[in-house]
Formats: structure tokens, sequence, C-alpha cells
């Protein structure tokens, strides 16, 4: 890997960073809807609305507040919340704990349950239970997630008290409690994505088993598992990587649907918010850290392909 | 007046309540909620309740949402402090006087009355605040409450006069703002005030906690500790309320059959006026017929029975019965469901067809989408051919509340302290007057009424213009629903006010 490589695609990763950044600028030009209104409400004092506007300085213009935003930028500073009154950077990091538990979470168990599943569904296919299993896999991929969420808060949460119906505990208030928190939501987030990435997992052994080298390996004597684990997984697992990557890309910058159902104060419901409350500057601030992360995610992808097979070059 | 409820549904059908703001219809049965709990030590006692939205500003010079004020009046008190009855009782000011010509206002502070920080509450604190809010601490004006406000001194140690420059009748019930520390601006971040609960932590999308202020002046009740939690969506929140993770949540009525048993059941009329709007520059409705044929085509106790379940009482101008001293039932029923009367109208103004209207609401709340299609059925009785557009709540409030770019739109307007700022909104010249209702009579009606220092003149001539809103129907007023709460078995008192607010020294707290 040449170091011109990694440069090229941090200065892509950069240009990325501003063309969204740039995109969501010119959208919220568009939309109507005004910050300051929309918080305070049909009842807002006309003069705290006039005082507010002065301090947030959302009356200036266009070209001013893009040169403020992109010279806060610069210096590490995402600006001030308008909803939260709080800088928008502490607010993003408040969450990042939320959204990053429920997704190490959930992806611990997609990678412990899916891929084992599907190399043994690749290994033992035309097994008897073989329809069962793909219809159950159907199914698990048909669910969304967030009627998962409501009938795992249902059973586990009201009928059996296992587990709290919705909210979050902070790591400070105790590490046990803390998971207990997270745990619905990874499960209701986990089980459409086992079933996708069994799948995954599965179909592309099944591809490589019909792969010349394979009947190589096993005319030379090699036993079962040596071919299913030295050659065929460690090429099979190429595809698996890239979904597994974009995944946990999309579930750790907040997953919208599942942390309103939970009540999970993490960063899909704090987009969600800043978007229907027009706070600009964390609009901003988030898509600038989601698109951040995805892009981030992409590159640490290809780079893994290069780790597990040195053929692929990153040019 | 207070009912006790045993049946499921509990319809207000007479209007006849108007003492009813205190009215309390409490559920018999208090089945102990499913959650685990300590056995019952003299444990601290925590209630636990549910809201819907973050808060707009912690501080509450900045706040505006009836929301925030429900929890956050816990935690301030102003020289005065409202009642359930819609009135003003001594707060911090222990007495008070006005001067006979209405211009001077002359408090005298409580002794002993501390902020959360520990410093007692002095005159120097009430000029601040009442300085910062009328933007004379070098600060902008953060209240048009108190642009009256000519001058406020304090002669002594306990003593603060404030003269207006001219007579406002609505200032007394402005003086429940919130006291606040004199030099201390980090209101927004760490509130300190001086009422009966302290602030002790706010996690945005997630929780806020007080805790009781030992040094409160006067009589705190059962609760030691406030746990709001913030959850936004609907069904989680009668979820959390299910499991017993909260002692206080709203219900909607289609769901109380599902809590019922479980919970006590509290009903209070909200003190909101829930408004058909009509863009009164526009044509048609422009012309005062069509909008008295809307007003007889609209069947209230229709969308009443549909929409609220029955949890709601009939308007007939913009005013709730919940604010017994301004609110005439003989308005109610001024134009009764009539399709005949509705249609003769129409031909008068010369829409024998009726004709295609676009009903521009907001999408944030169900009442707005459910009361729509329920009006869009009653308007094509009379050939009024309804479109309805649902918009986001942020573009309602620029596009139709701001640039009055509408038709007819739907909005509940929620209840104040004071008749006049729930009059205002039909002033020609007022800001917020975006119906665009123009009526000189009731423009000068409601000056005077501003301005008379005289409580039964003033009562007197908001009924009038009231009466001019009844007849002309900016607005058809449609409905004041009710507040549904249910609140676990341990816990009673619960004290409805006309407004917002979860009154929690007054919560009493029963172990079982």
């Amino acid at each position: 890997m040449s170091s011109t490589y990694l440069i090229r695609r941090l200065f892509s990763l950069a240009t990325t960073l501003a063309v969204v950044a740039l995109a969501t600028f010119l959208a919220f030009e568009v939309i109507p809807g005004d910050p300051v209104l929309t918080m305070l409400g049909p009842d807002a004092d006309p003069s705290l609305v006039a005082a507010m506007r002065e301090e947030l300085g959302t009356d200036l213009p266009l070209t001013a507040r893009l040169a403020n935003w992109v010279a806060g930028v610069l210096t590490g500073d995402l600006g001030t919340s308008i909803r939260y009154a709080r800088p928008v950077g502490s607010l993003i990091l408040d969450r990042v704990a939320v959204s990053l538990s429920v997704a190490l979470l959930a992806m611990t168990a997609v990678v412990l349950v899916a891929i084992p599943l599907g190399i043994a569904l690749a290994v033992r296919r035309s097994h008897w239970s073989e329809p069962f299993v793909a219809t159950i896999i159907q199914v698990g991929m048909a669910i969304p997630s967030f009627w998962l969420g409501i009938i795992l808060i249902s059973v586990f949460g009201l009928s059996l008290g296992l587990f709290p119906t919705g909210g979050y505990v902070p790591f400070g208030a105790g590490l046990f409690a803390s998971i207990r928190s997270v745990t619905l939501p990874a499960i209701a987030i986990a089980i459409p994505l086992i079933a996708v990435v069994v799948r995954y997992t599965r179909n592309s052994m099944i591809d490589q088993f019909s792969q010349d080298y394979v009947r190589t390996a096993f005319s030379k004597g090699f036993p079962v598992r040596h071919v299913v684990y030295r050659h065929v997984l460690r090429n099979a697992a190429l595809p698996v990587i890239t979904v597994l990557g974009m995944i946990f890309g999309n579930v750790v910058v907040g997953t919208i649907i599942i942390e309103q159902v939970f009540a999970l104060p993490g960063l899909g419901l704090l987009l969600v918010t800043a978007v229907s409350a027009r706070d600009f500057p964390l609009i901003q601030g988030l898509v600038l850290y989601i698109t951040f992360f995805v892009t981030l995610f992409n590159l640490l992808v290809d780079l893994a392909y290069h780790v597990i097979d040195p053929r692929v070059e990153l040019t | 007046m207070i009912r006790l409820s045993a049946g499921r549904r509990h319809p207000i059908s007479s209007p006849r309540i108007a003492v009813a703001v205190a009215l309390l219809i409490v559920g018999g049965h208090t089945v102990p909620a499913t959650g685990s709990r300590e056995p019952a030590e003299p444990a601290p006692v925590t209630l636990r309740l549910a809201m819907a939205a973050d808060p707009d500003s912690l501080d509450p010079h900045r706040s505006s949402a009836s929301m925030t004020e429900q929890i956050m009046l816990n935690v301030f008190d102003g020289l005065l402090n409202p009642t359930p009855d819609g009135g003003v009782e001594p707060g911090i000011a222990e007495s008070y006087t006005i001067s006979p010509d209405g211009l001077t206002y002359t408090f005298t502070l409580r002794p002993e009355v501390y902020f959360h920080s520990g410093n007692p509450v002095t005159t120097e604190d009430v000029v601040f605040t009442i300085n910062r809010l009328r933007g004379a601490d070098g600060g902008p004006a953060l209240s048009s409450e108190f642009d009256d406000v000519e001058e406020i001194e304090a002669p002594d140690s306990r003593t603060v006069v404030i003269r207006l420059a001219r007579p406002n009748s609505s200032f007394e019930k402005f003086l429940y703002r919130a006291i606040v520390p004199a030099g201390y601006y980090r209101q927004a971040e760490k509130p300190i005030g001086a009422g009966p609960y302290r602030f002790v932590e706010y996690m945005p999308q997630n929780r806020i906690v007080l805790e009781r202020f030992d040094r409160y002046y006067g009589e705190t009740g059962d609760v030691d500790r406030v746990i709001v939690r913030i959850i936004g969506d609907r069904e989680a929140r009668l979820l959390a309320l299910r499991a017993g993770e909260l002692d206080l949540a709203d219900v909607p009525t289609d769901r109380l059959g599902e809590v019922e048993g479980q919970f006590r059941i509290v009903t209070a009329l909200a003190n909101s006026v829930f408004i058909l709007g009509m863009n009164n520059a526009r044509a048609p409705f422009n012309d005062p017929r069509v909008r008295q044929a809307i007003s007889h085509a609209i069947d209230r106790e229709e969308i009443i029975d549909f929409v609220f379940d029955g949890y709601g009482v009939e308007l007939g101008s913009s005013m709730s019965p919940a604010m017994p001293e301004f609110f005439d039932e003989g308005l109610v029923g001024t134009h009764k469901p009539d399709l005949d009367a509705a249609q003769q109208l129409l031909e008068e103004a010369g829409y024998p067809d009726g004709f295609p209207v676009e009903l521009r609401i907001s999408g944030h709340s169900p009442i707005y989408t459910n009361t729509a299609q329920v009006i869009q059925q009653q308007l094509a009785r009379v050939g009024i051919r309804t479109r309805i557009q649902v918009i986001e709540w942020s573009m309602w409030l620029s596009d139709v509340y701001t640039n009055r770019d509408f038709q007819m739109t739907l909005i509940d307007f929620t209840g104040k302290l004071d008749p006049y700022p729930v009059l205002r909104r039909y002033i020609s010249d007022f800001r917020r007057n975006f119906l665009n209702y123009e009526n000189e009579a009731y423009d000068e009606i409601m000056e005077r009424a501003l301005r008379s220092p005289d409580p039964e003149t003033r009562a007197r001539l908001y009924m009038q213009a009231q009466e001019i809103l009844a007849i002309e129907v900016p607005a058809v007023f449609i409905a004041d629903y009710q507040f549904i709460w249910a609140m676990d078995g341990r816990f009673s008192g619960y004290t409805p006010y006309p407004l917002f607010f979860h009154d929690v020294r007054k919560l009493r707290y029963a172990p079982e």
C-alpha cells in the first residue's frame, strides 16, 4: 500500500465532507422553517424572538453564515445548538456513547451468530433442515425492526420485566444497567442484520466451493476443516466484510426508528429532532459527523481487503 | 365539582362546568404497578413522570413552551404564583397593593426566602429580574409583557415598587414569571430559582431530575425527587407507563382502557381553544356569511366524539370554561349544526354550490389529522370540497402562522392565566393575528379592557369582545379538550391548573 494512496483517499474524504456540508446548507436554505419560531412555538413573545434572532445571527445572509460556520469548523468549533443551547460537539459526543454501545452490541451479536451459522449452512447444504432455515432467514430479513422492537418491549419489558421498556442509562450510572438499557434495541437491530449476513456468508461460501481450487485442494487430500477455514473462508470473507463494514457504518451513526421506539437518545433521534427544529448548527454538525464515519468505514473496508487478500491492490 | 369515574368513557356532555377548572375526576382503583420497588422503609419518594419533548429552554425567561412550564414551574417562584382557579396568590411577595389608578404596584417581600444556591432572595434580585425581562439590564428585552413598566425601585430592603407608564390590567397575571438571582446568566445550563424543587440535571432527550428544596418557604409535599423522562413516542410512553417505569403520564383517550384498572385517571380541562381558522383576508372567507355558514356546517359534538372520545367541551368563542370568570356559556351554540341555515347563507353569499378549499394543517399531532377528516366530511354536506394538506410543524409555523399563506387551518391554542393574551389574537394589528381578522369595534373594546383598572368593567368588556367573535366567526371555535393523566395509585392530590403545570408539591404519597 502506497502512501500516495492514503493521501488520495484522505483528500477525497475531505472533498466529500465539503460537498455534503455545502449541500446540507443549501438544502435548508430552500426548505421553509425557522429555528426560533419552531422552538418557541405559536406563543412566542415577539421580544424574545427578536432577541434570539439577534443572538443567533439567523438573520445574517447565507454567505456570512456559511463563512462563520466554516471558520468555526476549521478551528474545531462546530458551533452551538439552537435547540439545546449547548456546544454541538459535546451534544454529538454524548450521543456517540449511546449509538456506539448499541452498534457494538448489535454487531457482536451479528458476527457471533451470523458467520458461524452461514458457514454451517454452506458446509451442510442439502441438509434436510435447509428449507426451514431458509424460511426463517427470509422472515428475519423481512421483519421491520421497529415492529420487532415493539414486540421485544412487550415481551421482555412489559410481560417479563427483564429489561426496561426504553430510555438510556449512561455508563456512569452502572455498567450493567447501562448495557441492560441497550440490550433490547441491539437485539432489534441485530435480528434482521443476522438474517442478511447469514445469507451473504452462506452464498459467498457456496460460490467458492464450486471453484477449481477447492476441488484441487480436496483431491490433494486436505481435510475438510483445512479446506473450509484456510482456503474457502478467506476468499469468501471479502464480500461479507464489505457488507459488515457497510452495516456497521449505518448502525454506528444512529438508527432513527429503533431510537424512537426505545426512547434512546442516540444520534438518529438527535438528527430527527435537529431537522424538525431547524437547528442548523446541529444538523450541519451531525451530517458532517455521519459523513465522516461512513466514508471512514468505506476506507477501512478497502484496507481490510488488502490485509485479507494481498493480491487486492490499493490504487 | 368532583366526579368519581367508574365507567370507561367520561364525556363531559353539559357545558355547565364553568366552575370546573379545579375539577378532578379520579379513578377509584389503585392496583400496584408491576415494577419492582424496595420495601416501604422511609426511602425517598421518587415521582417518575413523562414529558413528550425537550424543554425549549431551562432559562425561565427564554422559554415559551407550555410543556416546559409544566415541569419548570416547580423550580421557580414568582412574586406571585398561579392558583388552580386561574388567579394569582402571593409568592415571593407576601403581600402587594395596586394603586387605584392601576399604575403603581407595591410589593412587600416575604422574609426568609432562599434561592437554590443558598442565597436569600433580595429586592435586588427582583429588580434584576424585571429589568432583565424588559431589557433594561443592558441586554435585549426578553418579554413584551413588561413593556409598560416605566420604572422599578426598591425603597427599602423588603419593598419593591413597580410603576407602569399606563394601566395594564393583565400585568398582575404576568407576575408569576420566575424571580432569578441577580447577575446570574447561566439559567439555560443550570437553572437556579426559589421554587419548591431544585434542578439537579438535564440530559437532552433522556431526562430531567429535580430534588425537593428543603429551605423552601412554603409547604412542600411528599415527593423528594422528580425524574422526568423525555419520551417523544406516544407508544413508548404508554409502554413505559404500563411496565411500571412511570408514575405519571398522559394517555390518549383511545388507549385509556389499557391503563384504567392499574392507574388513577385524572382529567381536567386543558384551557385551550381549538379552532378551525379561516383566512379572513381571502375570498370567500372575507364574507362573514361564508364563515357563519361553515360554523353552522361544523358539528362540534361530532368532532369531540370522534377525535377526543367525548373528552372535551364545545366552545362558542375564544375562551375555555376553564376561565370561569371570563367564560360566557350563552355563546356556546351561537351557530348550532344546521345544514339548511348553512346552505342559505352560502346562497346569499353567492356560493350556492359551495366551493373548493384547502385545509393546511400540521402533521405533528393526530388531533389535527383526525379533525381534518371529520371536517372534510361535514363541509361536504354543504358542497364545500376540502382538500387536506398536511405539512410539517415548523413549516406550518413559518408558512401558515407567520406568512399567513393558507385558506383554512386547524390549531389548538394553549391557555393563559389572563384573558387578554387569549383574545388578543383577533386584534387587527396584532403581529400574530394570522387569520387577518379586522374589526375596529373589537380592537377598541380590547384596548379599553386592557387599560381598565376595574375588574368588573374589564370582565364585562372581555365578554363583549367574545360576543363579537362568536357572531363574526373569524374562526370556528371548536372545543377545549381534556388532559388525561394516568397516575400511580400510591400518589394522590393531583391539582390541575388552567395552564400546563404538574404541581409536584401538592402530591401526596401513601405506600401500600
